[in-house]
């Protein structure tokens, strides 16, 4: 059992980023996943533990231009509760609505849930759909570096992105939606709260002319990793939303559903009951977002 | 009853703040000085024979106090049950408390104590063991097949007991019906989930004698089988009683292992050592047993029963620990006790496999029951057209009928029929929907289902202790402590009895404390179980107030100058009936009763007179007259998502008679934690196992779903019938287990109002009703 013999939490960002430069520093953010993997011993501490929370600059939601920015260490609760976000994507305050219990909510970060890697995890399939990427940065050749990754090539596996070890997840940034983008979220698990997604489902589209555009689907726990559902985002791209071919399209969207979501059986649900629900929640948000 | 004055009253429950900062009464909180700290090491295999253990590595781990193998405790084979005498002829002994054979994935077979967790935890891993496997079998009725693996000596089959009863001839009941119904109704293995750990503190010193502080369910439970387990006589052990224990629902009634292994590991480092169950280890140390029970009803066409038939199989698991009790149980007071019926017959087995212990879980056996009986009743109306509510008024007992159990009892306070036709009333049953009949994708039903029979304790059990002592002293203050070996495990039994102790004596509610014991000064109790407490413990406590006020008002009439027959007690003060201003505290009683024999006072010292002299107490051991039967009807509406399967409890009406509502705060936190418990069973918990190793896949609440808050349904509605039984203490019978019994069939009924289907296994989960929709 590795003992954690130094415990940094740095106020600035460069000194967070020297310290974990060798790769070899544990960061800590919310805990929420980090304290009952390292419990339940899926996980070992190494013998640096660095809290980011008390980085300055590190948090925070704002707009630039049309640029949108989530600090890394922004808690569930702040997206949650925030005006700006409800205004322009509500979808990820609808996701945080959905996101485990107020205590949780109020510990758990946006950069911990993508660091993290889940297949499940609650934030991502919504910041897919809004085309987010994500901000990297690492001390290297006595300067902090910064890199941009689209969200969509974060994810390698379980757990595993592509993110180095003497990499700090920075911050989130999108483009601010197109006035007429819509986005809809869907979760469920045996139980309705405080609950790991058996599947989720996000979809954007804007609806202009009649026409749904710019598509965009992403799923959650039916792969080895989110994803962008592209083969039901390529049968709904351009579709008109009368009444007379509504029922067709959805069809199409549904049944392409199979071609992107590959979902497996474990104690929580069956591959097949996973694959219903996908097509169910499709349904769904497709109504959703063209009712509103 | 109309001048109670503490008893019906929701009082503020003594321990409430306490708990509320920290709770610093668990035992998950004692500490000793130079304490140690114990782990066990648990088999990976269901089914093997230990073929050597080094542990040498182990020792040498700085910071390794002791190590415990099978060759290191006494080979004492016992049933860990704690409710029944441990040499009694009705249980079966087949456990020791490390075995060379290993019968469930998860069986400890060392231990180890240490200076710290960590080291213990380590020492495990430095322990080699070399483990010849066997074959395992976790089907029950695979087990019951020839070649199937031997796993206890000589058990032919696996079949542990194969118990039956029956009255009448139930084939011609059979022919004497106009329509016959059959089903065959499965359980799952559930757990109970309780908040604070099975957690232990022995201190074993010089002469051998253990000290032990748990957390139980039963303090002379825990004395008498941990004696019997260890070879000790029974006063050689001294169980401590905590204030309060964070839960049982029945988990802590028998042995766990590690309250021998602690007091063994203490004996050996003569220092205290303390064992902490994980979650992990919670889960696999016991759950209520998976039953399938095949019933079979006729009935003619009146609605007059004229025959019931049912069968049971049950997996008892790698022991028979509780099995053979609750099988029992599960027949009379589940099945066939509620529905009169001229024949009957039942049969039962009770059969081993490589599955995890069974133990005692709320309602013992009768939710499993209560799913088969109460679902073929909702199927039989259905078919034949009846009123669920008639058809059940028709066929069950009334007040005053000879009590089905032992007709030598009455049902003295008893109203089934109204349970069933105010919580109808209240549910707008007669609105209910034809099955199937709602439109659209979200389809709401309602269902219930009722329990006519059931215990306030086990008055007449075969070999299932019962009686309850109490301890009342009276203080110089004027209040009260009150010691009873009954444990508080988080229901408010500790508030229960303070009430009825202060309304005995005619204190205040505030007056009276709990004072706890443990089982060298108290007298013996059974445990808190078989809805029992109130009723039964509560009885003694009344005995024993009323013994205290008895020398009480005997000492008040000497000073008061009046007649003790004359005198009463209301709210601390003794007054004269019908001179009010002729007025004592209780205080100032007590105060002269305890006073040296010389009182100086203002004239300088006088004499008392003697008789007046010494600490005024009461005592009792006691057994109630009877066991008198609760009646519950409950009523539930559900909407069943037909998209994603999903199911919603909206409401729920829940009408129990319970003779008189002692705490009507603590009565509706029995209902909800019942129903909580119940949708968990209806819908969503069950225990799974992986098929090859026997090894438990939902040890955490991550996958081992129970619902939370928000699965409660907003509107849960109490309807509490004070029938006043004559045999309780102020009228008052049993609550707690009925609140288990019957949500999962009531939900099971809405469900199929709701949607047509249905269905006869839990849990009902989104898949299954998808599949029964044909969606699958
Ligand atoms: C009871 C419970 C319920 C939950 N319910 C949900 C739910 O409904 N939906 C859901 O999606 N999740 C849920 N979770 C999981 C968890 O809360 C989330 O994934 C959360 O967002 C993690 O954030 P954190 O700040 O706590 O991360 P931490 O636990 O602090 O960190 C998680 C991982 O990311 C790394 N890390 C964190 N921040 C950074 C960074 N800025 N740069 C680089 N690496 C970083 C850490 O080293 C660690 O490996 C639940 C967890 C619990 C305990």
């Amino acid at each position: 059992m590795q003992e954690i013999t130094t415990y940094l939490a740095p106020r600035r960002l460069d000194e967070a980023l020297q310290a974990m430069a060798d790769g070899a520093a544990t960061v800590l953010c919310g805990g929420t996943d980090l304290a009952p993997q390292t419990e339940s011993g899926a996980r070992q501490y190494t013998a640096k533990l660095l809290n980011i929370r008390r980085i300055e600059g590190l948090g925070g939601i704002e707009t630039k231009g049309d640029k949108v920015r989530i600090g890394a260490v922004t808690t569930i609760s702040e997206i949650r509760c925030n005006p700006m976000l409800a205004e322009i994507a509500p979808v990820l305050v609808e996701a945080a609505e959905h996101f485990a219990s107020e205590q949780i909510r109020n510990a758990a970060s946006v950069g911990g849930n993508l660091c993290n890697a889940s297949p499940a995890g609650d934030m991502i399939p919504p910041l897919l759909i809004l085309d987010a990427s994500v901000e990297l940065a690492c001390w290297r050749e006595g300067a902090v570096q910064t890199r941009l990754i689209p969200l969509e090539g974060f994810f390698v596996s379980p757990g595993k992105t592509v993110k180095r070890p003497e990499e700090l997840l920075t911050a989130v940034v999108f483009d601010r939606p197109a006035a007429d983008f819509v986005g809809k979220f869907r979760k469920s698990g045996p139980r309705p709260a405080l609950e790991i997604s058996t599947v989720s489902v996000a979809l954007g589209a804007c609806i202009a002319d009649g026409r749904l555009s710019n598509v965009r689907v992403a799923m959650g726990s039916v792969a080895p990793t989110p994803l962008r559902a592209r083969h039901v985002e390529a049968a709904l791209e351009g579709k008109p939303l009368d009444a007379a071919t509504w029922a067709a399209t959805i069809a199409v969207a549904v049944a392409a559903t199979a071609e992107d979501a590959k979902p497996i059986d474990d104690v929580r649900a069956s591959a097949w009951y996973r694959g219903h629900l996908v097509r169910v929640f499709v349904e769904e948000v497709l109504n959703e977002v063209r009712g509103n | 009853m109309t001048n109670l004055n503490v008893v019906g009253k929701s009082v503020l429950r003594q321990d409430a703040y306490e708990k509320v900062v920290g709770g610093k009464g668990f035992p998950v909180n004692i500490s000793l000085p130079g304490m140690l700290h114990g782990k066990m090491l648990r088999s990976p295999y269901p089914h093997a024979r230990i073929l050597s253990i080094d542990t040498s590595r182990a020792e040498k781990l700085p910071g390794v106090k002791a190590v415990m193998t099978p060759k290191d405790v006494p080979q004492i084979i016992f049933n860990p049950i704690f409710f029944m005498p441990a040499d009694s002829m009705a249980i079966h002994r087949d456990m020791l408390i490390l075995s060379d054979t290993v019968r469930f994935a998860g069986q400890p077979v060392a231990a180890v104590a240490a200076t710290t967790v960590a080291i213990a935890e380590q020492a495990l891993s430095l322990i080699d063991v070399e483990y010849e496997e066997l074959p395992a079998v976790f089907d029950p009725e695979d087990a019951m097949k020839e070649g199937a693996p031997e796993i206890h000596a000589g058990v032919k089959n696996n079949i542990r007991a194969t118990p039956s009863f029956g009255a009448g001839d139930v084939e011609q009941g059979f022919k004497e019906a106009d329509y016959v119904f059959e089903g065959t109704y499965e359980t799952q293995r559930v757990h109970t989930c309780y908040m604070e750990p099975r957690v232990c503190v022995s201190d074993t010193d010089s002469s051998g004698h253990v000290t032990i502080y748990s957390s139980i369910a039963h303090l002379f439970g825990l004395r008498e089988r941990l004696a019997y387990a260890l070879g000790l006589p029974v006063s050689k052990v001294t169980a401590i009683q905590a204030p309060y224990t964070g839960g049982s629902f029945g988990s802590k009634l028998d042995l766990a292992y590690i309250e021998a292994l602690s007091a063994l590991l203490s004996a050996k480092t003569k220092k205290p050592v303390r064992l902490e169950h994980t979650r992990y280890e919670d889960f696999i140390c016991n759950a209520r047993h998976p039953m399938k029970v095949y019933l079979k009803t006729g009935v003619k066409k009146d609605g007059t029963i004229t025959a019931r038939y049912a069968s049971t199989l049950c997996d008892t698991s790698a022991y028979s620990a509780h099995g053979p009790e609750v099988i029992m149980v599960h027949a009379y007071f589940g099945l066939m006790l509620g529905y009169r019926a001229p024949h009957t017959k039942w049969e039962g087995t009770v059969v081993y496999t490589n599955n995890m212990p069974g133990g005692a879980f709320r309602g013992y056996g009768a939710p499993q029951a209560a799913f088969a009986v109460e679902s073929q009743i909702d199927e039989i109306c259905e078919k034949l057209g009846f009123d669920p509510i008639e058809f059940r008024l028709k066929n069950t007992p009334r007040q005053g009928d000879p009590h089905p159990f032992n007709p030598e009892w009455k049902l003295g306070g008893y109203a089934l029929d109204q349970c069933l036709t105010k919580g109808a009333e209240r549910m707008g049953w007669s609105n209910r929907a034809k099955a199937g009949s709602a439109s659209g994708t979200k389809k709401r039903g309602i269902g219930m289902a009722a329990h006519p029979i059931w215990v306030s304790g086990c008055v007449g059990f075969p070999d299932i202790y019962e009686h309850s002592g109490a301890i009342i002293r009276l203080n110089v203050d004027g209040t009260a402590y009150l010691s009873s070996a009954t444990m508080d495990i988080g229901s408010g039994q500790n508030t229960t009895l303070c009430q009825i102790a202060a309304e005995e004596l005619g204190l205040k509610f505030e007056s009276v404390r709990m004072a706890p014991g443990n089982t060298d000064n108290l007298p013996f109790d059974a445990p808190t179980h078989a809805s029992r407490v109130t009723y039964s413990s509560g009885n003694a406590v009344k005995v024993a107030a009323a013994d205290a006020k008895k020398n009480l008002l005997e000492v008040a009439a000497i000073v008061m100058e009046a007649n003790a027959a004359d005198l009463e007690v209301r709210d601390g003060m003794i007054t004269v009936k019908g001179a009010p201003a002729k007025a004592m505290s209780v205080a100032d009683v007590v105060k002269r009763a305890e006073s040296p024999f010389m009182v100086v006072g203002a004239q300088g010292p006088t004499p008392t007179t003697l008789k007046e002299k010494g600490t005024i107490m009461g005592i009792s051991s006691v057994a109630p007259p009877a066991n008198a039967s609760p009646a519950v009807a409950e009523f539930v509406e559900v909407e069943v998502d037909t998209e994603t399967g999903q199911v919603k409890v909206l409401r729920a009406v829940y009408a129990h008679d319970l003779g008189r509502v002692v705490n009507p705060a603590a009565a509706q936190g029995q209902v909800e934690g019942g129903l909580q418990q119940g949708i968990g069973y209806a819908l969503m918990e069950q225990m799974l196992f992986d098929p090859e190793t026997g090894a438990c896949l939902t040890s955490d609440f991550l996958d081992y779903k129970m619902p939370t808050a928000v699965e409660m349904p907003s509107k849960i509605e109490c309807i509490f019938i004070e029938s006043n039984e004559p045999t309780g203490p102020y009228g008052a019978k049993s609550l707690s287990e009925a609140c288990l019994i019957v949500p999962a069939p009531a939900i099971a009924n809405a469900i199929y109002n709701a949607i047509g289907v249905r269905f006869h296994s839990l849990p009902i989960t989104p898949e299954k009703i998808l599949a029964a929709l044909g969606k699958l």
